[in-house]
């Protein structure tokens, strides 16, 4: 598990590894963000990994351009320039409730589907 | 001067009274889209769109007395294939989906393969890990494992995509179904569960494609059903104006002929008279004889009466 609070420097080595595929998770309150980041953490192959970013200060301003800038959305950067391969709100990832719920659980199918598309970037 | 109108009434079997009309409750009624073209090609709605281009549902508004369109007009009854059908009567959507079924059967079949790529590409992560990580970046050993892993993505997505395409996560329709191929996914890495978590995948596929090609089927049967049950009444009248002279005549209503519109003969129409003081063709006849024998009587009848 690997949460990002106010130091970056796990996320920067992550970054400059351009074998990884990385999925980055902006946590917010009502979010479920952890448990997708759990979800996840158990989903990984080999050269993928999760990070959870509960203070989006630790972002560059460019990061959050290109990532996100709020809490409750996810982001796949990957490939040899680190380029997004793509990016959305948690609920992507969530399967649909089943009431009375209202809100549903992570889905490992979504998740795997997304870090696949991050390997897949040249 | 007269004035010519169409005058259409909507007829419908959730309707209630003719002054306030039921609305519509089905999506099949909420479907009916009613405009007028007129001579010009010009479309004039008289009935909100049911089906908004958004998807978001919209209501007929139902003419309580009618409509009025000119003579020379065409009137254009729609019923969308929109979000409002869900695609029902689509032969493309059942075509997508057999597609969809098709390519997952394809790549749980080649599963082997795709297991093999994930072992080679673990190898391969392992021996670029086992690099100074100052030395990493832009090594043979990062060049092989990223050729491996960009494999192992596109087997993986092979797979994904037709079970996230045939039960999409966010439909609460295959809710239950997506719930199961969720946990027959994971049972797919493991070597005891896997020969019957394919099957399983397989045999789920097949049951989503026809469990839609029913519903479609039925879907069809039932609208023809609902279309056979509603009618749309077209009639024409003519309108008097008249003049300062006429006002007994002023905007009285006369049905006529509109060629196109009705299956009357032109002459056929003719104005019903209420009060039964207009004679038809027949009686006209028989009254002119009557005329006729009056006045060669008439003559001799004097000449009688004067003599007396």
């Amino acid at each position: 598990m690997t949460t990002l609070k106010q130091n970056r420097k796990k996320l920067n080595e992550a970054l400059e590894d351009k074998a990884l595929t990385l999925l980055l998770i902006s946590d917010d309150i009502g979010t479920q963000a952890e448990e997708v980041h759990d979800a996840a953490d158990e989903l990984l192959k080999s050269g993928q990994e999760v990070f959870l970013i509960t203070d989006l200060d630790v972002l560059t301003p460019t990061e959050k351009k290109h990532w996100f800038e709020e809490g409750g959305h996810y982001v796949v950067v990957g490939g040899r320039n680190r380029v997004v391969a793509i990016r959305g709100m948690l609920t992507d990832l969530f399967l649909s409730a089943v009431p009375p719920a209202t809100t549903g659980e992570p889905s490992p199918i979504e998740i795997r589907a997304v870090l696949a598309r991050g390997d897949l970037l040249p | 001067m007269k004035r010519l109108a169409l005058i259409i009434a909507i007829l419908a079997s959730a309707c209630g009274s003719t002054g306030d009309r039921a609305r519509p409750q089905t999506e099949l009624e909420r479907g009916f889209f009613f405009q007028e073209r007129d001579r010009h090609g010009k479309d004039h709605p008289i009935s909100a769109r049911s089906v908004k281009s958004d998807g978001a549902p919209a209501v007929v508004e139902r003419i309580a007395h009618g409509a009025t369109l000119d003579v020379n007009s065409t009137l254009t009854i729609q019923v969308p294939r929109s979000s409002a059908t869900k695609g029902w009567m689509d032969d493309s959507a059942l075509e997508d989906l057999t597609k969809q079924a098709t390519d997952l059967s394809r790549a749980l079949a080649a599963i082997g393969a795709y297991l093999d790529l994930e072992a080679k590409a673990d190898i391969a992560f392992v021996r670029y890990n086992a690099l100074p990580r100052a030395r990493r970046n832009d090594s043979p050993e990062q060049d092989a494992f990223l050729a491996l892993k960009n494999q192992r993505g596109a087997a993986e997505l092979a797979m994904l995509d037709p079970i996230r395409n045939l039960w999409p996560a966010q439909s609460s329709e295959v809710r239950g179904d997506r719930a199961e191929a969720e946990r027959l996914v994971k049972l797919l890495g493991n070597d005891t569960d896997r020969p019957g978590a394919i099957s399983a995948l397989n045999d789920l596929a097949q049951s989503r494609v026809r469990n839609w090609s029913r519903q479609a089927r039925q879907l069809e049967e039932d609208t023809k059903q609902a279309l056979k049950s509603r009618r749309v009444r077209i009639e024409a009248f003519v309108v008097t104006r008249g003049g300062p002279e006429q006002e007994h005549a002023k905007n009285q209503t006369h049905a006529v002929h509109v060629e196109g519109y009705d299956n009357l003969d032109a002459d056929t129409v003719q104005l019903i008279d209420p009060y039964g003081v207009n004679l038809t063709a027949p009686e006209r006849e028989r009254l002119a004889a009557a005329a006729a024998a009056s006045r060669n009587w008439l003559p001799g009848w004097s000449k009688f009466d004067a003599a007396n």
